[in-house]
């Protein structure tokens, strides 16, 4: 009698990878959505081109994958930390935060079930950049300046 | 009952009490804004973020606030901006386990750490060529409850019996 084991270890590992960098992209996509509805608006210009940068997915090795949540404008960091006429706005930081509590909430939540077998939730990555802005923030950003 | 007074108290005295520090900003310590036209170098404080940290039920284990502590100078920094910068470091960003009284009596613990470094300058609009330096960090404050209130009673008792002799 004769028996084959067969490791899932290396598909858990590849399906982990690819977990990460999805809730990184979700986690990063609503710091910017939090953004968006909370920070001070004036042009509303500050808000609306705040946007994440990721990094291309591997799907491979997730270890140091990043995405940036940038918000462009040069006086961002000045509503955001302050300056000697006006005190901090943080609304950056806050989002950050809250983010960060759900992303490890939900990463709890995924590694069980990638361990049991289960699937990805690959669905929501990237579709969409605002909670009030479901299509083209940037291209209503652009206008608005104009 | 809310820490974060406490907190902003703590920090405060911390910074006030100490002799180097009183020595480059004077009493320049302030909470969120600025008063109009005020002396640099000088100091200030603001929460950035706060977030708690639960126990079962309504217990709720910790507070974490983030606070920006930093020091604004007009114009470049010189080398005691410099070191005001320094000992907000090592005043606040070393603290491992300070015992604190609030307004209210409750006695808490802080410790707290830099989260990250902070600098950039500010532009005048009004006067050309006038900058403003900005220079701190985001301090992360873990204050715990002690469970213990302080009272203060303020009975006493006067003994003011004499005796005669005739």
């Amino acid at each position: 009698m004769s028996a084959t084991l067969n490791s899932r270890i290396p598909e858990v590992k590849r399906r982990m990878h690819l977990s990460s960098e999805v809730l990184i992209h979700r986690a990063a996509n609503r710091q910017v959505a939090e953004y968006q509805q909370t920070a001070p608006r004036d042009t509303g210009l500050m808000a609306d081109t705040t946007h994440t940068e990721p990094e291309e997915p591997t799907g491979r090795d997730s270890s140091h994958y990043r995405v940036d949540a940038v918000s462009p404008q040069e006086y961002a960091p000045l509503v955001e930390f302050g300056t000697v006429k006006m005190e901090a706005r943080p609304r950056f930081l806050p989002a950050y935060e809250n983010s960060k509590r759900q992303l490890h909430a939900e990463a709890k939540s995924v590694t069980e079930t990638v361990l049991k077998g289960g699937v990805i939730p690959i669905a929501t990555v990237g579709v969409r950049r605002s909670a009030t802005q479901a299509h083209s923030p940037t291209v209503g950003a652009i206008r608005k300046v104009r | 009952m809310n820490e974060l007074p406490a907190a902003e108290n703590w920090l405060h005295d911390k910074l006030a009490n100490d002799g180097e520090v009183a020595s480059i900003v004077g009493g320049r310590i302030y909470k969120y804004a600025l008063p109009q036209s005020p002396l640099y170098p000088l100091i200030t404080y603001s929460l950035a973020s706060d977030s708690d940290f639960q126990g079962l039920g309504t217990v709720r284990i910790l507070t974490r606030p983030l606070y920006l502590v930093k020091v604004i100078s007009r114009g470049a920094p010189s080398s005691l901006v410099n070191l005001a910068a320094d000992l907000i470091d090592e005043i606040i960003g070393k603290t491992t386990k300070d015992i604190f009284i609030s307004t209210a009596g409750d006695m808490f613990a802080v410790s707290s750490r830099r989260e990250a470094a902070v600098q950039f300058t500010e532009r005048d609009p009004t006067v050309v060529g006038t900058i403003y330096f900005h220079l701190g960090g985001l301090y992360r404050l873990e204050l715990f409850s002690l469970g213990r209130k302080v009272m203060d009673i303020s009975d006493s008792v006067s003994l003011n019996d004499s005796v005669a002799v005739s």
